[in-house]
This record gives C-alpha cells, sequence and structure tokens, in this order.
C-alpha cells in the first residue's frame, strides 16, 4: 500500500486496523534497516570526548585545517559518567576533565603520559598550571594539558542583593532566604563551607572542621532555593530573579550579561576560587598522533583568543592574552596577568577524603 | 495441519493434546525470554556478587564480608534507611496521584468516546514526544517564582509576594511525575476498560443496580488488570528516579538513586551501591508482592460475594 | 436520567480538565520558542526566528534528533512484537512457572539503570570486543521496553474470550489465522497503546542511551550535554516545539480526514 493509497483510503474511510497493522509493520521494519552507523567518513579522526559545546570548531582551529575534518565527538553531560565509560573499554583519544577531576582519572589508571616536546604551543603555557595536582606523574612525567581556566564565585543581582562587602558569607544572608543556591557538588560546597570558617585547607578539612562544616550547610539548607546540577538552570533562576546570589562560573557572567540581565561576579574577601580543565590522553588511544595534533590546536594563541572572546574562560597560553583588548578582558572578569592572578586566590584543590566529603553532603540534603 | 484435521475438528484436537498445550505457550515466550536472560543475567549476577565484595580505591576486592548491608543497620546507615523510605514513600504518592487521576480519563476514552479512539490515544503521548527536560522548563516556568501562576495571581490581585510553595518541594515533584507518567497510567487502564463486554453492563442496569454499584460490581474488577499494570509501571522505576527530584525537588530533592550512582561513582564504594541497589530491589519487589497479594484475596473475595 | 446527565458532564469536564493538565506546559514550549531570550522566564522579550535558524544550522541536534528517531521506532515495533507473543503465551497457555517468568520478565524494571548500563558496556567491549553503536543502545532499550510492552498487552488479552478463536479454528483457519483474523483486531489499541509507550520511554532514555552509544550521540544525550552551555538550549526548544506542533498538526489532520471519510461511507476505521 503505498502512500496514494493511503490518503485515498483515509479519505474515503477504507482503512481497516489490518492495513494500517501491515503498514506500521512495514514501516518499522524500513526504519531498523536503516544504516544506524554514521555515514560522515569521520572515522579516522582523533576522538574527543567533552561536552557537547566544547567541540564547536572555534576550540581547535589548526586541526581542522591541517586535517579538512572535525574531530569525532562522543558527548557527555557528566565527567565521572564520562570516566565509567571509559573504564568500561570505550574508546577515545582525547578526554577533557578539570583539576578536581584528574586524581581519579589518574588513580584508574586510564591515561598515558604526553609527550609534551610533540606540541610547539607548550613552551607558552603558564608554569603553574602545568604543576596542578595530579598534572604531573613521580617522575615529572605530564599527563594534564591546561587549556581553560575559570573561577568560582557568587553571581548576584545588584538591583536586588544589597551587598556591603563581597564575601562567601553573602551566601548565609538569612535577608535572601529562599533565594540562594550553591552547585549540588559535595566537595565545592564542603569547600566554600571551609572558606567561611577560615580553615587552613578548605579542600582537605580535618573530621573536627568536617563537623563544623556539616553545622554551617545545614544551617544554610533553609536559607537555598536549591542546589543547582546545571550552570543553565543557575542562569535561569538568576534571570528570573528567583535566585539573588548563587555560586557560579565566569561564562555565565557573559550569557546573562549578553541578555541584558543585571548581574555581578563577586570577587570575595576570603579569595575567587579557580580551577582549570585541560586535555588528558587515554591509554589505548586510537589515533594518538592525531590526538597531539588537536591537544596542540587546542593551546594555540588563536584558540585562546577565540576562547577568551567567546567563551568568557580564561586561557592556558600566555600569549593568547596578548590578542585580547584589555576591555574584553576585564568585562569578562580576566586578569591582565594572569600569573599574579593565580598567586592571589584560592586554587581548587583535590580532596582526598572524598567519600566522607560526598556523604556529609548528602545527609545535609536528605536531613539526616 | 491437512484438510481433513482441519475439517474435523474433533480429530484436530485429539490429534494436539497429544503434547502438551502449553507447549505452543513456550514456544511465544522463548524469544522473550533469551533476551531478558541474556542481557539481564551478568548485571543481576553481578551487582548480586559485588554487593557482598568491599572496594579501595579503584580496587575491588574478592574478599566475602556482609558489611555493606551490616552498615544499614548501623547509625552510620541512617542516611541510607531515611532514602529508601524516603524514594519508595514518593514513588507510592506519585502512583496513587497518578492512576487516580488517570483512570477517569481512561474510563472517558473507553465509554464516551464512539469514534477515533486511536486519535485519542496518540493524544496522549503527544505531550511526551518532547524530551523530559523541556517539560521541566515548562514547569519550572508555570510554577516558578515570576511564573504563570505567580503571575496570573498578582495581576489578579490575589497576592502581592510570589508564593514560593509551589515549586522545589514535594509537591511540585508529584506533580510533575503526575504529568510525565500520565500516558503509562491511562493506556493500560483505558485498554482493559475498552474490552469489557458491554452487555454485562446492560444486564446489570436491568437488573436495576445503581451506576455506582455497577461500576463497583462490574467495570472496575473487569479493569484490574490494566488498573495493576497502570500501578506497576508507574510505581517500579519512579523508585529509582533521582532526575525529577533534584531539578524540582529543592534542598531536600535526594533520592536513593542519587546515593547509588554517587557510590559507583565519586564515592569509590561500587560494593555499597551494589548493596544498595539490592535493598531497593527487594524492597521495590516486596511492595509489588504485598500489593499483588492483598489484591488477590480481594479478588476472591470479590468472586464470594 | 438527570443523575446520569450529571455524571457524564462532569466526567467530560474532568477529561478537559486532563487534556489541559497534560498539554498546558508543553504549549508553553512553542511560545518560548519564538521569545527572544536564551533562558525560558516570563516575561516575553519580543518575538525572533532565531532559535528555528540555529537549529537548521545545527547539525549535531539533527543528527542527534534521527539517531533517537530510528533507535525509537525499531525498538517500539521489535518490543511490542515479542510482548505481543509473551502476553499471548501468558494470558492463553497455562504455562508452568508463569509467575516466575513474569517476575524475570519484569526484572528489568526493577535493576538501576545505571546497573545495567555499565554491566551491559563491559559485556560487549571487555566480552566480545564490540564497537557501540545505536544498535547497542536499541538493544538496551529493547530490554526496558518489553516488560512494559508485555504489561499493556496483557491488561488486554486477560480474560480473553476464548470461544471466539475456537470458533474460527471450528470454521477451519489454522492457528495462525485464527489469531490474526480474530485476535489481532481485538488487541489493535494495545498494539497502538504499546508501540506509543515503548516509543516515548525509548526517545526520552539518558542513562543507558548515554553508556551504550559510540560518537553517535541520541537526543537526550545531547540535551544532557548542551546544558554545560545554556545558550543552546533554545535549539533544543525550539526542536521540541517543533516536533510538538507537527505531531499536532498532523493529528487534527488525520481526524479532519477521518471525518470527511465518515461521512462518506461506512467505517472500520480505528
Amino acid at each position: 500500500m503505498d502512500s496514494q493509497d493511503f490518503l485515498s483510503a483515509m479519505k474515503a474511510g477504507r482503512m481497516s486496523r489490518r492495513d494500517i497493522l501491515q503498514m506500521l509493520t512495514a514501516a518499522g521494519l524500513t526504519m531498523t534497516m536503516l544504516p544506524v552507523g554514521r555515514a560522515k567518513a569521520a572515522y579516522g579522526e582523533a576522538i574527543y570526548f567533552t561536552w557537547e559545546g566544547y567541540n564547536d570548531p572555534g576550540f581547535h582551529p589548526g586541526y581542522t585545517a591541517k586535517h579538512g575534518a572535525e574531530p569525532e565527538g562522543p558527548v557527555f553531560g557528566d565527567v565521572e559518567e564520562a570516566l565509567t565509560k571509559v573504564r568500561s573499554g570505550f574508546q577515545v583519544d582525547v578526554v577533557h576533565p578539570c583539576n578536581l577531576d584528574l586524581q581519579r582519572w589518574r588513580e584508574a589508571d586510564v591515561l598515558q603520559a604526553i609527550d609534551t616536546s610533540r606540541l610547539s604551543n607548550w613552551g607558552n603555557l603558564f608554569e603553574s598550571l602545568k604543576k596542578l595536582a595530579y598534572a604531573q606523574g613521580d617522575k615529572g612525567e605530564q599527563f594534564f594539558i591546561p587549556v581553560d581556566w575559570g573561577n568560582t564565585s557568587i553571581l548576584y543581582r545588584p538591583d536586588l542583593f544589597d551587598v556591603k562587602e563581597e564575601s562567601w558569607t553573602m551566601l548565609w544572608d538569612e535577608r535572601y532566604a529562599g533565594q540562594l543556591s550553591m552547585a549540588a557538588d559535595a566537595t565545592e560546597s564542603v569547600a566554600i563551607a571551609g572558606i567561611v570558617l577560615g580553615v587552613k585547607d578548605p579542600f582537605n578539612l580535618t573530621d573536627e572542621e568536617l563537623v563544623k562544616a556539616k553545622e554551617l550547610l545545614v544551617k544554610q539548607k533553609p536559607l537555598m532555593r536549591f542546589y543547582w546540577d546545571s550552570n543553565s538552570a543557575v542562569e535561569q533562576a538568576l534571570a528570573s530573579g528567583e535566585l539573588v546570589a548563587a555560586t557560579g562560573w565566569n561564562s555565565s557572567v557573559v550569557t546573562l550579561t549578553g541578555q541584558g540581565v543585571n548581574i555581578k561576579y563577586a570577587n570575595p574577601k576570603e579569595g575567587i576560587m579557580s580551577y582549570c580543565c585541560g586535555l588528558v590522553m587515554t591509554k589505548d588511544a586510537p589515533h594518538a598522533d592525531k590526538a597531539y595534533d588537536l591537544i596542540d590546536a587546542m593551546i594555540s594563541p588563536e584558540a585562546g583568543k577565540w576562547l577568551i572572546e567567546a567563551q568568557g574562560y580564561g586561557h592556558s597560553n600566555a600569549k593568547s592574552f596578548d590578542l585580547v583588548e584589555e576591555k574584553v578582558l576585564a568585562e569578562r572578569g580576566l586578569p591582565k596577568d594572569p600569573t599574579q592572578f593565580f598567586g592571589q586566590g584560592i586554587f581548587q584543590q583535590p580532596t582526598l577524603n572524598v567519600d566522607k566529603v560526598q556523604k556529609l553532603f548528602e545527609e545535609v540534603k536528605a536531613g539526616a | 495441519m491437512n484438510t481433513q484435521t482441519a475439517t474435523n475438528p474433533a480429530v484436530g484436537d485429539a490429534a494436539l493434546s497429544a503434547r502438551p498445550e502449553w507447549l505452543d505457550g513456550l514456544w511465544l515466550i522463548v524469544p522473550t525470554l533469551l533476551i531478558v536472560i541474556g542481557m539481564m543475567v551478568v548485571p543481576l549476577v553481578g551487582i548480586v556478587v559485588v554487593s557482598f565484595w568491599t572496594q579501595t580505591g579503584f580496587n575491588i576486592e574478592a574478599t566475602w564480608t556482609l558489611d555493606n548491608y551490616r552498615v544499614l543497620f548501623t547509625p552510620e546507615g541512617a542516611l541510607y534507611r531515611i532514602l529508601i523510605v524516603k524514594s519508595l514513600w514518593m514513588s507510592l504518592t506519585a502512583t496513587i496521584a497518578v492512576v487516580l487521576l488517570a483512570y477517569p480519563m481512561a474510563y472517558f476514552m473507553a465509554f464516551r468516546i464512539e469514534r477515533a479512539k486511536l486519535i485519542w490515544i496518540i493524544l496522549l503521548t503527544v505531550p511526551f514526544w518532547t524530551s523530559y527536560l523541556l517539560r521541566i522548563f515548562a514547569w519550572k516556568v508555570i510554577l516558578g517564582f515570576n511564573g504563570v501562576i505567580n503571575s496570573g495571581l498578582k495581576a489578579v490581585g490575589l497576592i502581592d509576594k510570589p508564593l514560593e510553595f509551589l515549586l522545589y518541594n514535594p509537591t511540585s515533584v508529584t506533580i510533575t511525575l503526575a504529568h510525565a507518567w500520565a500516558a503509562y497510567a491511562v493506556l493500560p487502564i483505558y485498554v482493559s476498560l475498552e474490552k469489557i463486554d458491554r452487555s454485562y453492563l446492560e444486564a446489570a442496569t436491568d437488573l436495576g443496580d445503581s451506576k455506582w454499584k455497577r461500576f463497583w460490581r462490574i467495570t472496575f474488577p473487569l479493569s484490574l488488570p490494566g488498573t495493576i499494570a497502570a500501578i506497576l509501571l508507574v510505581f517500579i522505576p519512579t523508585v529509582g528516579d533521582y532526575i525529577t527530584p533534584t531539578l524540582v525537588g529543592g534542598t531536600s530533592g535526594i533520592m536513593i538513586g542519587n546515593s547509588i550512582v554517587t557510590q559507583f561513582g565519586k564515592a569509590n564504594n561500587a560494593p555499597l551501591g551494589a548493596a544498595l541497589s539490592c535493598i531497593m530491589m527487594l524492597a521495590i519487589t516486596l511492595a509489588v508482592c504485598a500489593f499483588l497479594a492483598a489484591i488477590g484475596r480481594k479478588r476472591l473475595k470479590a468472586a464470594d460475594l | 436520567m438527570e443523575t446520569i446527565r450529571k455524571h457524564l458532564n462532569l466526567l467530560s469536564l474532568f477529561a478537559v480538565l486532563y487534556l489541559a493538565f497534560l498539554y498546558v506546559p508543553v504549549l508553553l514550549l512553542p511560545l518560548f520558542s519564538f521569545n527572544d531570550n536564551i533562558y525560558v522566564t516570563l516575561p516575553f522579550k519580543g518575538f525572533t526566528l532565531k532559535w528555528y535558524s540555529n537549529l537548521l544550522a545545527n547539525s549535531g541536534l539533527q543528527s542527534a534528533l534521527w539517531a533517537s528517531v530510528k533507535v525509537g521506532v525499531g525498538v517500539a515495533v521489535f518490543s511490542t512484537f515479542l510482548g505481543l507473543l509473551a502476553a499471548r503465551a501468558m494470558t492463553r497457555y497455562r504455562l508452568p512457572f508463569r509467575r516466575s517468568l513474569y517476575a524475570l520478565i519484569m526484572l528489568p524494571l526493577v535493576i538501576p539503570y545505571m546497573v545495567i548500563g555499565v554491566s551491559t558496556l563491559v559485556i560487549l567491549r571487555r566480552g566480545f570486543d564490540m564497537d557501540l553503536s545505536l544498535w547497542t543502545v536499541g538493544a538496551s532499550h529493547v530490554l526496558i521496553t518489553v516488560p512494559l510492552s508485555m504489561l499493556v498487552l496483557m491488561a488486554r488479552m486477560e480474560g480473553f474470550d476464548r470461544s471466539l478463536e475456537e470458533a474460527s479454528r471450528d470454521l477451519g483457519d489454522t492457528a495462525w489465522r485464527s489469531f490474526r483474523r480474530v485476535t489481532l483486531p481485538l488487541v489493535m489499541p494495545g498494539i497502538v497503546s504499546s508501540l506509543l509507550l515503548c516509543f516515548i520511554t525509548s526517545f526520552d532514555e539518558y542513562l543507558l542511551a548515554f553508556f551504550l552509544a559510540g560518537s553517535e550521540a541520541t537526543l537526550p544525550i545531547f540535551i544532557f550535554s548542551s546544558l554545560r552551555f545554556p545558550s543552546k538550549i533554545p535549539d533544543v526548544l525550539a526542536l521540541g516545539s517543533l516536533i510538538l506542533m507537527v505531531s499536532i498538526v498532523l493529528v487534527v489532520f488525520a481526524e479532519w480526514l477521518r471525518r470527511r471519510g465518515v461521512s462518506g461511507s461506512d467505517s472500520s476505521v480505528i
């Protein structure tokens, strides 16, 4: 029965149940027979596992220029799920975790050391970013190539939030009960509590400090609207005025301002938090050579200029900061001299007793 | 089957009874069984076995222990006890809400709609051809701070400050779930209501039954297979659901599902995650069995009457 | 008579309200897809078509949509076929260990998807060194939709009047023919329901799809992965609105055709 027949039969009301069933079966079988594989001839390209959006060609202009094709791009929504998938045998070349995730990727033993002499842009990267915890192996071999860095601080609506002094305690301001939010991230939340408590190492609290941090988070819970799980959610709530202050990243300043929302990025007196994301190469990378091309392309000054201007994040290549106008940097809350800047803030460090911290935060949420 | 037996049913039946009839049934169910067993055995056995092991770092050690279960009965296990009870409770309330709302709709479709029933079936599922995440966005717009309800009430002058209790609490979770699972409840109830022989209903009316009596004596019992299917289809998957509570449940929106995922991931304790999964599966199975047993007894009683 | 009419109207009123409950939230989406704001929030800022033009340029989103449609349709047909066989076996025959078989097929609904996803992935990759693709996603979706299909179809087939089939057999039909001529038409609403429920389940499933997909993302994977970049969300919104509007137009069109058809001749229409 072809479509012509179908329409006329429909018109005349002659369709029987059997005809419809036959058609459905036929349609279903045809659909399942269609080639399911990807038609593009991209099988030979480097496989780059990242968030949708980070595979934008702007991030790696050099790769496309050299190979005439984009890297293959499976995407993930959560870096922990990505690690599970890679550990279970999913083959990729390059993955894009952040410095806080590194410990887990290293300990899972799925990475190979990267020969930095094969990266033409390696010499121009900020030294401090190269030496982040777990970025290098015991013998000084490099496992992590820093690319994009940014801050975690408080995004707030100056029209709705009356601020005396920018501080992490803004997230405990009882005047705005029900209009505040933090990320649903155990290590980060506990670290912020640690900063407010003024502990020595907010990323590795002692058992005593953990108890106090928990008290502080329990006290904060009724003031929170929700713990956010994506920056889409937090930006949306800030834009609607549902939230007046929340933790967030630099990129949110760019997007929210672009939508005409009155937003400010706090520089807390206790120090702004910074993090850095970058690239790692898997042990059994099927396209290692092309992976090097991709990594080198992503740390080039041109890629950095694009990242700063279009995404609002900082870049690991010092030269990219020379290519961007000072005004643009200022708008994005980025320093002219990142080296000095890294010295002042609180760079996020790995947490050793993650399981305790995870459980603590779950208990806060569950009210246990 | 040759023509002779076909024209002579008595001979045909005799020939068939030579082998047990259920063998034919077994052949029908074998493909499904093969797929389910083939794909489920390893996950199932794996999870049960791992739940008796231990983990340090990324290394899972195959030493047998009951610690992962024992922890549930210690003060440290309070978190998991709370989460399991909370998840079951949330799922139960959501299921009740979903099925109570769905039943009249299914009834309407089965008994009030004369033609174009296919269109109605499709109509019920069309809202779900969009992503769940988008539907959550829509609910936030309706229930949110400056949302449809709050703006509406403000415009009418009923309130001057937005109502904050609409979103990010257990109620909004139930509303969202009642919406998300609507089709899964309406359709099974509808298909079982629709097959009810109308002559039964007429007979009951002729015998002088009132509308309600007729419903409880005939319609409802006959629609039980669909209603049970609806309850199971909504209850079982929502116990493990953790996305809805995280998105619209607010600061307390944490369920056993979240904890299980954390154990397999960041908390580096797959054995505990596996034990929690087993407990959850057991709790669901017990709840379902208790429910089916209760229904079974009711049904028997109804038959006695 | 008066009371019956009252009941009738109450029920119709409820049906209208219920449909409103189902449709009002999703019908907001098309409104926001024309709103000149990347955030789905009130108030409306201005009319724009830019999200739709972005959608045309977003090849990643388009291929994710096709991937999901292919998997969804395939899964719906295959699972409904299996579900039909299983439901018939369960309702028509006195199977030994009936309860155990039933419980076994329902099992995939109880196990956390995370566990199914990871262990299936390990078996496929470490055990068989098999490449991940939409086929592996589809297989896992069959697993979780078969119980659903079987339940819906059992609800339809339970308490079925066997005398009808027997009558057909007596008239000389083979088992298959009597099934096709007698049983199948009666089961049809169940089949359609099962197809639709299996499709929407597969179409919206994230976790299994994530673990078992190769480089080709399905729609839910794409959407969850895009949350990192809020400026990409309106494209997704435009796509969702488009699917919604097209399906509503199709349903209305089909109904219009049917009405024209009905007035013309007798109707064997569903």
